[in-house]
């Protein structure tokens, strides 16, 4: 079986030195849980991942190893008025540039800049979620990673973007200490899952990790979990990240091992008798404790495809009284409250738009207005502010009922018990919303 | 800014490197460094009239603030007591960094860990406190701190010298342990005297 790498390189010589990939490593062929789909980027290597919700395993059960992209006299599409769409990019990049998140923040130190915030917030989960403060968090942070990769690779290595055209530019290149390139930046969820999540404060074991995530094709969240409940059931150290590397090699190999930790988190649990599995609808959770950020935790126990940082924007606030005390059972206020979550989630990601979009839009009114008319100007379609609201909406809609008719209940939408019960470190303290207000999340 | 102790029997290490090395000690201002301050007293005031942090830097730049810990929403309020732990940062990225910001608009999604000044303002008097930059802040902020000099544990500095040891050697052009030419190398397995080693570092450019 060819890890990405390998087969991104035999089908350029195949069909080209220009083309692209879609493909699965060896753990999608396995049909492995954690399985990703590897996406090359700019530079053609498969960096670029479909990490979440074992898409790589579909993608293998169907027989598909690779799809190949070759856009060789073909045309971009073009926009239905190419004056206002223009217009519209203008502002649009000159928002994005302004902000300070998406302008300065992640351009120059990437995702990895939240390791000393949210480790400082106590809510870093650390080894297996049993606490919320990693000692080692500093040397693994966005501020150490930058400075590394720039000494290393050249002042501006860790500022790239990862598609062409890429306004925000949070990616960078991580090199090692020979300086050949090893894998793209590391994020702050793979810094974290392969990193404090496992006691491991070595930014050039993560790194290697991250390389072996993408070459084998699994979720780097999923697969940092994994490993951090393997620890916990005593297959491997905390902090040995000699043995982590071995244990990712094996889910590449397909032992019995690398196939039990290949199948993510929960199953790993199961084989070892973890009791304190981080997971909800099975899949693991990331670098966020929620007993800690308790908004987070409504997020994670409520979204439809399981433990997900990224769509719960549109579905938490309106238990958490964000903006004010809002009776979650009134419609009034509500849509107000939760129109632009809604919008900076659901709608974002069917527009095609990078998530990371969604701090700009919020804080800047007249970003958000350039946001809608790139949309209006591209498709010829009068965008609004409502239809990009109902269409979040109408998303969330459809996910649900899915789930629902897939035969799950409210009873899914729940965190681990132990979650309830254990006091999580520094500041001691449990998950504390009810499961009443859990079931009132989707009323909308 | 204030960033003097008064403590004239801890070593002091003073060094002027070229002006590229500087980020490189923006490590040990993440990790936390030691000021002595008065405390009692908000962490508005502490920032602005004690550090010399101007207000519009701090509404527009500093947003995300921890005092032990918890988030800091609201500056005037807030009260530094002696040996706190202040950390500040610019506007984070995420769901989560939305929600940390200080003052923000989903701070009751953390309502848990925010800072809630429960307790009557403290006597204003001589203390010490722990302040971490990251990100935006320590690149903007830190080379002043570090010209000014900071306390820093003895461990660290020993720990950080090791880590940079070539680097330092390529890039300091003077060396000074308590006022007296030192060498990288030996530096390496100094003695130090006190747990606190007062570090200064200027670039070449201001040296």
């Amino acid at each position: 079986m060819l890890g990405n790498y390998d087969l991104v390189d035999k089908m350029k010589a195949e069909y080209g030195e220009k083309v692209h990939c879609i493909s699965i490593g060896p753990a999608g062929e396995m049909k492995m849980s954690a399985a990703s789909i590897a996406f090359t980027d700019m530079e053609q290597r498969p960096t670029r991942h479909a990490g979440r919700g074992g898409v790589g395993a579909v993608m293998g059960a169907k027989g598909v190893k690779a799809i190949v992209l070759d856009d060789e006299g073909t045309t971009a599409r073009a926009p239905a008025d190419p004056e206002k769409f223009k217009a519209a990019n203008k502002e649009w990049v000159a928002g994005l540039r302004k902000h300070p998140v998406t302008g300065e923040g992640l351009p120059a130190y990437g995702t990895n800049v939240l390791t000393n915030v949210i480790n400082e917030a106590g809510a870093y989960p650390t080894r297996n979620f049993s606490t919320g403060q990693f000692e080692g968090a500093s040397k693994i942070s966005g501020e150490t990673q930058a400075e590394l990769e720039n000494a290393r690779g050249g002042e501006g290595s860790a500022t790239h973007g990862c598609h062409r055209g890429c306004v925000i530019r949070c990616s960078g290149t991580f090199y090692d200490k020979n300086g050949n390139f090893l894998t793209k930046q590391p994020e702050y969820e793979t810094v974290w899952s392969h990193g404090g999540n496992c006691g491991i404060d070595d930014i050039d074991a993560i790194a290697q990790l991250d390389r072996l995530d993408d070459d084998y094709g699994v979720d780097t969240i999923e697969m940092g979990a994994a490993i951090g409940v393997a620890m916990e059931g005593g297959v491997a150290e905390f902090g040995d990240a000699e043995a982590a590397i071995n244990l990712v090699k094996e889910v590449g190999q397909g032992t019995p091992l690398g196939r039990i930790l290949g199948s993510g988190a929960a199953v790993t649990g199961q084989a070892y008798g973890v009791e304190r599995v981080p997971v909800v609808k099975k899949q693991a959770m990331p670098a966020y404790d929620p007993r800690a950020v308790q908004g987070i935790g409504v997020t994670y126990a409520t979204t439809t495809m399981g433990a997900d940082h990224t769509a719960g924007y549109a579905v938490a606030t309106n238990i958490m009284k964000v903006g004010g005390d809002v009776d979650p059972l009134k419609a009034e206020g509500q849509v107000a409250l939760s129109r632009d979550l809604q919008i900076t989630t659901a709608a974002v990601d069917s527009t095609g738009m990078c998530l990371f979009i969604a701090f700009a839009v919020m804080d800047q009114a007249d970003t958000f207005q350039a946001l809608l008319d790139i949309i209006t100007a591209f498709s010829g379609a009068p965008c609004t502010a409502d239809d990009v609201a109902e269409l979040g909406k109408s998303v969330l809609r459809k996910e649900r009922d899915f789930n629902m008719r897939a035969g799950m209940t409210n009873k899914d939408d729940r965190l681990p018990e132990y979650m309830l019960k254990e006091k999580l470190a520094p500041h001691n303290i449990v998950f504390e919303v009810s499961d009443d207000d859990l079931d009132q999340v989707h009323n909308f | 800014m204030m960033t003097n102790i008064d403590d004239t029997s801890a070593d002091r290490l003073s060094l002027i490197v070229k002006a590229r090395l500087v980020p490189l000690f923006f490590q040990l201002l993440g990790h936390g460094f030691s000021v002595k301050v008065q405390t009692g007293t908000s962490v508005k005031k502490l920032l602005c009239h004690q550090l010399g942090i101007h207000e519009d830097y701090l509404a527009q730049r500093i947003q995300t603030i921890f005092l032990n810990a918890k988030v800091v929403d609201d500056v005037n309020s807030a009260i530094v007591d002696k040996d706190a732990t202040m950390a500040l940062s610019g506007a984070m990225p995420g769901l989560v960094g939305a929600i940390l910001r200080s003052g923000g608009f989903y701070a009751p999604m953390r309502s848990q860990i925010s800072h809630e000044e429960n307790s009557p303002a403290s006597q204003v008097k001589k203390g010490k406190i722990t302040l971490k930059l990251w990100n935006l802040v320590v690149k903007e902020l830190g080379p002043t701190f570090l010209e000014q000099g900071i306390w820093i544990e003895a461990e660290e500095v020993q720990s950080f010298i090791k880590r940079h040891l070539e680097a330092l050697k390529i890039e300091c052009q003077t060396v000074k342990l308590n006022d007296n030419p030192a060498e990288v190398d030996r530096l390496r397995k100094a003695q130090w005297k006190t747990k606190l080693v007062f570090l200064q570092v200027k670039s070449e450019k201001t040296g």
